[in-house]
């Protein structure tokens, strides 16, 4: 007896937090178990927990009371006040589970952000049966909650906006979807692992720059001689050039037509440089980094990204700067 | 924002709040008879000052101000009633908390308690009335309740109110069978503990002093008095006297009930039964006294009541709320023929020592010359009333100091109170014992339930006097003045229209409509049912309901038969409710056969994926199961072509290889039936 | 009653192009619905033979432009010659103005001129100095490309991709073709002898069947799937267009009709998703510029062929 006693009373001396730390992981365990990460998921009674709230609690308690109240008082119609509060609670709990089972989430795309701006989440919730969903709630852990009804329409898209906080792969841990509806006194709800991340890049921070011209690359330089920016000088006509190129003032004096020629601003490439950001700090180092693609960007500016062990060749453009972006985020 | 939740509350959405206020109403508008008078306004400005919340117009009242409006509230109560006890001034109480939550409802959680507070208002209600039109107006209410904390969840704001009501209504259906299954099989327990109520309930009824215009005030009212269900003939109308209590002691203007049921039992010797019998039972609506109505003589079947020598029963406490028992009585008695105590003697004789001179005399007067026999005295008095100028009314001028004398020489105008006091008043002034007996007399008969209704109008007063040799005989003076009132019951009695003038609106004033009275008499026996088979539904009645159920109760059995039935509900339930809805995907009949010829192929291992077209899966099973080629290929042809060829090729897959005229019914009709043959 | 006709075309291109049944019929499929063609695969797949067939076989006059990085959009579209002897300008029409243009190796040439290639093949007309010249009523480019994974390439940007209505690779043939190929005979020489498999106005006919071929609503709803699919999963960065949605359901119904079908079912729109959509879509986790055809493969196998919208 004492022999199995010891054990016992040694779990007792665990510090608290390690238990509570340790019934969490079980629980996370369990849950991933019970609810894996999916890209889709289809609420159902293996997937949904239910019971009372609060203010369940308190419904209850009314209707004890009143059943005290009615043997008390003898009085057959009181008492039957209670049954019938107990038996809508019955019909509550079915009605919650009915509200948000068949209910059915996708995991729809998800916007990369700025770390500590918010990235959105665009989540589709859709109708697996011929019934409404209402007042159902989905909340990421740790964020806000955002309502919905799924009355009339088959799927209606959500886009919910979660604060960013860190640089690099964004992902959200457990969805909770919830229901209180109809009588708000008992909840049924859901945690799913919606299998969704997203970029988060980092925060720019402007700084001073010398942007570092390098034309001696050979294969990454954009130089665009036949650009219209500046007179470069003149060449004998050929005959597939445009007519707007002819020098008309130089024909019309020695009647030979020449076509001008011009030389593009951009012939050389700017190069965004890991080793030429002004500071030593890694995040930093990537934030300045951040700031000056954004800033090459909206000036339309063809630039290169180098960071140790990634290039990035000169270009422009919407795809070059996501390009860059993703570098800097997942570096 | 959390500023504008403080001064206007959480954003509620406008049906949740219209819905409240009318759950608001309809909850308190039972009790407002109930509840002291100034609740009315307080109760309309309460409502106002919330409205205005809700609009946004008004802030809440500030903390000093809702804890002044409480307090107030509260002592107004208290000093209405006197006291915080008690149905009446706990239901007040309960009452003034609700009125004034509502300008503290800023959060969910608030306007949760309000709806909880709502049902404990409303389940007061059955403290006071336990009819079936309470408990259907109860149920009417709770679908509006319900359907608040519907529109209280819902999400959307703009949604409209018939909908949390048609939510509501649908929950509360549900919810019925097991509530009712509850009701029944749920082991009813005894009180967990003694409540002491003392009841300062205005009950209508007979009240124990009799003073002129009591009965008056009775007659107006129209409530139900007793239900009296015969088991063999209803009795006929003389016999139809309740007798409830004996009142004999005058103080010269009031008769006041006799204390001698205090300490005298009912001796069984001192009773002579007669041959006739009636075995009936009576329903008596709650009184507020603890006398029990039944006919002379009578032995009342109930282990709470005591006989009393004066041939009346009393309860052991006061009847606070329905009751039912069983009586026999035997209407050919004759009560202690033998002899009075001298105590009895002294009792029922007694007169106030001074006063109504007149009719003392005048008793003395006739006795002697009635040749000193009781019943010659009793015949004179009667045949006075009866061809003097008296008269039969409810609205009999008020009388002086001298009652008796004022009734009998100056106003002769009363009704049966009048006549039967002045009655025992003459004989007790001639020597004779006499008293007077309130009761009921008469009694509609249902021409549906072989029962009786008594009604507070038919609340009566009568005269008993002791002849030696007989005991005490009933006489009835009011019969001399009235014998319609006697004969036919209360209602054709008086011509003139004081009979009850404080109903405009009662049914009974309707009664000569044939119709309306049919439907009166059914509502009533309606009401009678529910009375008999689910208010008084107590632990005896379950114990034989389970003896009837289950031969041998024990609490295993009872158990399993609750669980059991319990059970078969919330299944019922559960499938009706999660398993009902039919799924999503919209399939016309030419996908589901073909999807039923995969799932066939599915079986066998060959399952189709779903971005498989048929085509291809086609070509696949074809390599795959080569004896079924042409079935499969068949299949899949008639499938493709009923899915994406247009109407016109329809035809041509008919003509070549088939009887059907090509219509798409007759092409579902051969996928059919070459889906349900196809066979691996 | 067209099916011979596009018998006659498919055996015909199957002599030059061995073995490669599948990409002949997509390719005919994308002509018969008036659509221009990117040929896209490295070299020596027999991009260039296979275009040059199938104008060859569709009796139709065509032009070949080598494209270069030196190559100026008045090389492709004709310039404007100053005639010293009138002393006034004349425009001289490039090899645009031809029914069939093959671009090869379009990647090659600057952004400039290939701006000026897609441009026209996009308002079937050229527009110099002011003056408008309409291209002929048959108007194909076909253009071959070099992947982009390719050294001093230009690759096209995604807007200008969306002018081709198909993109096809050809991929490596199998081993008896290679067999054949490798024991000498060559398709180019086969190529001087073919000959015309359809009239002018066989084509023409052709061309206005592909219009009437039939479209369920079922088959939309499918189509329709497709469409939702990518733009909501988030596998995807940007969803198929409506105007890609209108070019599936084009070559869909030619393909159909290449099939010997007068109505399309969901097999049509599996085969041409990938050479109408690859080319299009991109997808989250796309760096590469590759990821189209994982994600058409995943369009393929998630979206339900049969069921509700």
């Amino acid at each position: 007896m004492s022999s199995s006693m010891s054990p016992s009373s040694a779990a007792g001396k665990v510090p608290r937090r390690f238990l509570t730390g340790y019934i969490r992981a079980r629980w996370q365990r369990w849950l991933d178990q019970r609810i894996p990460s999916t890209r889709h998921a289809l609420l159902d009674q293996r997937r949904l927990f239910i019971f009372p709230t609060g203010m369940g609690f308190g419904y209850l308690l009314t209707a004890f009371l009143l059943f005290i109240a009615g043997i008390n008082y003898d009085n057959s119609l009181i008492l039957n006040f209670s049954f019938f509060l107990g038996s809508l609670f019955v019909v509550t709990i079915l009605q919650t589970f009915s509200n948000l089972s068949g209910l059915m989430i996708d995991a729809g795309t998800t916007e990369p952000a700025f770390a500590g701006t918010e990235a959105k989440f665009n989540l589709l919730l859709a109708k697996s049966r011929k019934k409404n969903h209402y007042a159902v709630e989905l909340q990421w852990h740790g964020f806000e909650a955002a309502s919905n009804n799924l009355i009339e329409e088959e799927k209606i898209p959500v886009q919910m906006l979660l604060k960013t906080e860190k640089r690099g792969v964004f992902r959200p841990q457990r969805l909770r979807i919830t229901s209180v509806y109809p009588l708000g006194i008992v909840r049924a709800w859901s945690w799913i692992a919606l299998d969704m991340e997203c970029l988060v890049y980092p925060k720019p921070i402007a700084c001073e720059l010398q942007a570092q011209v390098d034309a001696t690359q050979a294969d990454g330089t954009v130089v665009i001689p036949e650009g219209k920016d500046d007179f470069d000088g003149l060449r004998n006509y050929q005959q597939t050039d445009p007519l707007s190129a002819v020098d008309w003032k130089a024909y019309a004096r020695v009647g030979q037509l020449y076509t001008k020629r011009f030389h593009g601003l951009q012939s050389e490439a700017r190069w965004l440089d890991w080793e030429s950001m002004p500071t030593l700090h890694v995040e930093l180092k990537l934030s300045y980094l951040c700031y000056w693609v954004m800033e090459y960007s909206r000036k339309n500016l063809v630039f290169g990204l180098q960071l140790p062990g990634i290039r990035i060749a000169p270009d422009a453009g919407l795809e070059h700067q996501r390009r860059c972006l993703e570098a800097l985020a997942r570096y | 924002m959390a500023r504008d939740v403080k001064r206007h509350g959480f954003p509620m959405p406008r049906s949740a709040f219209v819905l409240l206020l009318i759950t608001n109403v309809l909850a308190v508008i039972p009790h407002l008879e109930r509840v002291p008078g100034w609740m009315l306004p307080a109760f309309g400005g309460v409502l106002l000052w919330r409205i205005q919340v809700f609009r946004q117009r008004w802030p809440f009242p500030g903390r000093s101000v809702r804890l002044l409006l409480v307090v107030s509230g509260f002592a107004g109560v208290i000093l209405h009633h006197g006291t915080v006890l008690g149905p009446d001034a706990g239901v007040a109480l309960l009452i003034t908390a609700y009125l004034f939550k509502q300008l503290e409802m800023v959060t969910r959680r608030d306007a949760f308690l309000v709806v909880i507070l709502s049902y404990f208002v409303l389940a007061t209600e059955f403290l006071f009335s336990r009819s079936l039109y309470s408990t259907l107006y109860v149920l009417l209410v709770l679908v509006v309740i319900t359907a608040t904390q519907v529109a209280l969840n819902h999400s959307g704001s703009r949604i409209a109110v018939t909908q949390p009501l048609k939510v509501s209504a649908k929950l509360i259906l549900q919810s019925i069978p097991l509530m009712i299954a509850l009701f029944f099989l749920f082991p009813r327990v005894g009180p967990l503990w003694q409540l002491n109520l003392t009841n300062k309930q205005n009950f209508i009824g007979l009240s124990d002093r009799m003073s002129p215009g009591d009965i008056a005030e009775l007659s107006r009212s129209g409530n139900l008095a007793f239900r009296a269900e015969f088991r063999g003939d209803v009795p006929p109308m003389r016999d139809r006297y309740w007798r409830a209590a004996v009142f004999d002691w005058f103080d010269g203007r009031t008769w006041h009930a006799s204390q001698a049921d205090r300490f005298d039992a009912f001796n069984p010797q001192d009773l002579a039964r007669g041959q006739r019998r009636y075995d009936y039972r009576i329903i008596l609506e709650p009184t507020g006294q603890r006398w029990l109505m039944a006919m002379a003589a009578a032995e009342v079947h109930l282990g709470d009541a005591r006989a009393t020598g004066l041939l009346t029963h009393v309860h052991k406490k006061e009847i606070d709320s329905a009751l039912s028992y069983d009586v026999t009585s035997y209407p050919d008695f004759r009560y202690q023929p033998d002899g009075l105590t001298a105590r009895e003697g002294m009792i029922y004789r007694q007169l106030p020592a001074t006063g109504n001179d007149a009719a003392r005399r005048h008793g003395r007067e006739l006795f002697r010359k009635a040749g000193e026999s009781p019943q010659a005295l009793i015949e004179s008095i009667l045949r006075a009333f009866r061809e003097e100028e008296f008269y039969y009314t409810l609205k009999p001028p008020l009388l002086g100091a001298n009652t008796v004398d004022e009734f009998l020489f100056q106003t002769r105008r009363g009704y049966c109170a009048h006549y039967a006091g002045a009655f025992v008043f003459l004989l007790r002034s001639a020597g004779i014992p006499a008293r007077l007996v309130g009761g009921y007399h008469g009694g509609e008969a249902h021409p549906i339930g072989n029962y009786l209704l008594v009604h507070q109008y038919d609340a009566h007063a009568w005269a008993e006097a002791w002849i030696a040799g007989q005991g005490w005989v009933r006489v009835d003076p009011t019969a001399a003045v009235a014998p319609n009132r006697i004969e036919m019951g209360s209602l054709d009695s008086t011509s003139d229209d004081s009979f009850m003038t404080d109903s405009p609106l009662s049914p009974e004033r309707l009664r000569n409509m044939a119709l309306f009275a049919r439907a009166r008499l059914l509502a009533d026996y309606v009401d009678y049912l529910w009375f008999k088979n689910v208010v008084s539904y107590n632990s005896e009645k379950q114990n034989q309901l389970f003896r009837s159920l289950l031969g041998q109760v024990t609490p295993q059995r009872i158990a399993a038969l609750l669980g059991g039935v319990a059970a078969v509900i919330v299944l019922i339930l559960v499938v009706g409710i999660l398993l009902r809805h039919p799924a999503m995907r919209t399939l016309d009949r030419t996908d589901r056969l073909y999807l039923q010829f995969c799932s066939k192929l599915a079986r066998r291992g060959f399952e189709r994926q779903p971005g498989e077209g048929p085509q291809s899966y086609a070509d696949r099973l074809c390599q795959q199961l080569p004896a079924q080629t042409t079935q499969i290929r068949r299949i899949t042809e008639i499938y493709l072509t009923l899915k994406y060829a247009p109407a016109v090729q329809r035809g041509n897959i008919q003509q070549q290889k088939s009887q059907y005229s090509g219509t798409l019914s007759d092409l579902q009709k051969d996928l059919q039936l070459r889906v349900r043959s196809f066979r691996l | 009653m067209s099916q011979p006709i596009i018998d006659r075309l498919v055996t015909a291109l199957g002599t030059i192009l061995l073995g490669k049944d599948g990409q002949i019929r997509l390719a005919l499929a994308c002509l018969l619905s008036r659509g221009h063609l990117l040929l896209e695969d490295l070299p020596g797949m027999g991009k260039t033979t296979l275009s040059h067939a199938l104008a060859k076989v569709l009796g139709l006059e065509y032009q070949r432009i080598q494209f270069t990085s030196d190559l100026l959009p008045a090389d492709i579209i004709g310039t404007t010659l100053f005639n010293p002897g009138q002393s006034q300008f004349e425009f001289r029409k490039g090899p645009v103005f031809s029914e069939v243009l093959l671009a090869d190796e379009i990647n090659r040439a600057t952004p400039k001129t290939q701006g000026a290639l897609l441009e026209a093949m996009e308002e079937r007309q050229v527009t110099v100095e002011g003056h408008s010249y309409p291209l002929p009523h048959q108007f194909f480019v076909i253009a071959t490309q070099n992947p982009v994974t390719q050294m001093g390439t230009f690759p096209l940007p995604e807007s200008q991709l969306d002018r081709f209505l198909m993109r096809i690779s050809l991929g490596y043939p199998d081993p008896k073709v290679e067999r054949a190929l490798l024991k000498g005979k060559n398709p180019r020489d086969e190529l001087e002898f073919l000959q015309p498999a359809v009239s002018k106005t066989e084509l023409d006919a052709l061309q206005k069947k592909v219009s009437t071929v039939h479209v369920s609503d079922a088959l939309l709803d499918y189509v329709q799937r497709i469409l939702a699919h990518t733009r909501e999963s988030s596998q995807f960065v940007v969803g198929l267009s409506p105007r890609a949605g209108m070019a599936l359901v084009k070559s869909a119904r030619a393909f159909a009709l290449v099939s010997g079908r007068e109505h399309v079912i969901p097999e049509d729109v599996q085969a041409v998703l990938g050479p109408v959509a690859e080319h299009r879509l991109s997808g989250s986790r796309d760096v590469t510029g590759h990821e189209g055809e994982r994600l058409v493969d995943h369009v393929l196998k998630h979206v339900p062929v049969i069921g509700s919208r």
